[in-house]
């Protein structure tokens, strides 16, 4: 343990939380995983929630909160409450967004956004979409704007489970298993607000070998998909539920049905990179 | 919303109903519920080519219903049977052998 304490500013939208690490080593893992939302001092504005992690023995380490919420354990497992608590706090600071759980990338502003419940494969196929050129928009809580269908910037680097294959023997354990954070660099970041195109739910089915299966979904079944993947501790349900509706009638929603992430995220290119859809037009045209 | 209890087909079939049969659906209690007038309870109707999704907030329910149900929860206006809803779905659908309509107690 040296130096300390460091803080770092995470910012969204105008408000910001505030994490402090007691230690370097604290303070570069914080980083690692909150680079593409430190905020300089000039973009804060209003401090939302106060979080501090202090390392008390080796890989043990405490997480405390501005409300009182204390927790401890495993670096990783701090790290990944600590990114609950400061995504609650942002939703709760914008109830008028429509928050899911879900992950988006964005290629010249055009938006794809992935939803679906844990272990589905959302930040791993971003992952994958980032190597086919499309920049990270948000993983884990997607907030959307409803009146223009854009999704905001909320950048968390991807973490990643390593074992899909897993599903098969014990879905339980492969939830329980860590994540591994992905390193994405700056230039393969968005920063700017992105309209969203298409709302892909995966499903990992692990029989399915090649090119994966894309089902478009009726509005209703795309609703009773996505609107379990909302996120409103203050807003109400109708609200979220209206929402929902309105995002499914006006973006068209898949079930992705897919065994291997890169064939899945190389689908996705192809059928909605804005290349191929203006390749698309160029043809009917 | 309402709940309707299992649907019962033995009441108009030529075959002779067993004695377990008709003790498990006594006459009456098969017309009444022929008889009952459904209505819509107080909820959230979300329609999107022909299906619906119903909310309730009262209790924090949600309900996907295909096209067949949703004719079905359109009829349930608080005037109709359900005898006079399966004659306007027979209809609808053209399907043969509509009941006709029985008052309630008769067998």
């Amino acid at each position: 343990m040296s130096g300390g304490p460091h803080r770092l500013s995470i910012a969204f939208n105008g408000r910001y939380v505030e994490v402090q690490c007691d230690s370097d080593v604290l303070a570069v893992k914080a980083k690692e995983r909150l680079r593409h939302l430190l905020a300089s001092p000039r973009q804060r504005s209003e401090r939302i929630l106060q979080v501090a992690l202090s390392e008390l023995a080796a890989s043990w380490i405490e997480l405390r909160d501005s409300t009182g919420r204390v927790a401890c354990g495993s670096l990783e497992y701090v790290f990944h409450l600590a990114r609950k608590w400061i995504t609650a706090a942002f939703v709760s600071a914008h109830p008028d967004f429509l928050w899911l759980h879900a992950a988006a990338a964005t290629r010249d502003h055009h938006g794809i956004l992935l939803a679906g419940p844990a272990g589905a494969g959302k930040s791993t196929l971003v992952v994958q979409l980032i190597e086919h050129a499309w920049r990270l928009l948000a993983d884990d809580a997607v907030p959307l704007e409803m009146d223009n269908r854009t999704a905001l910037p909320l950048p968390f680097s991807p973490d990643v489970r390593t074992a899909l294959h897993a599903l098969d023997n014990d879905p339980h354990a492969f939830l329980e298993q860590p994540k591994i954070v992905v390193a994405v660099s700056p230039d393969q970041v968005a920063l700017s607000p992105a309209s969203i195109d298409v709302a892909v739910l995966p499903q990992y089915v692990s029989s399915r070998a090649g090119i994966p299966a894309l089902e478009r979904l009726s509005v209703v079944r795309a609703v009773q998909c996505l609107a379990p993947q909302c996120v409103f501790p203050l807003q109400d349900r109708s609200r979220a539920l209206r929402d929902v509706f309105r995002l499914a009638q006006s973006v068209p929603c898949y079930r992705l049905l897919y065994g291997d992430a890169v064939q899945a995220a190389a689908e996705l290119t192809r059928r909605w990179s804005p290349e191929s859809r203006d390749l698309r037009r160029s043809h009917q045209a | 919303m309402r709940r309707f209890g299992k649907r019962r087909t033995r009441e108009r079939s030529s075959v002779n109903p067993s004695k377990a049969e008709d003790e498990a659906a006594p006459a009456v209690e098969r017309s009444i519920e022929r008889a009952a007038i459904p209505s819509r309870a107080a909820v959230e109707a979300f329609e999107d080519e022909g299906e619906c999704l119903l909310y309730n907030p009262a209790r924090d329910q949600a309900s996907a219903l295909n096209r067949t149900a949703t004719e079905v929860w359109h009829l349930c206006d608080a005037s109709l049977t359900i005898l006079d809803i399966s004659e306007i779905l027979g209809k609808r659908y053209e399907l043969i052998d509509v009941p006709e309509h029985r008052s309630p107690g008769s067998t």
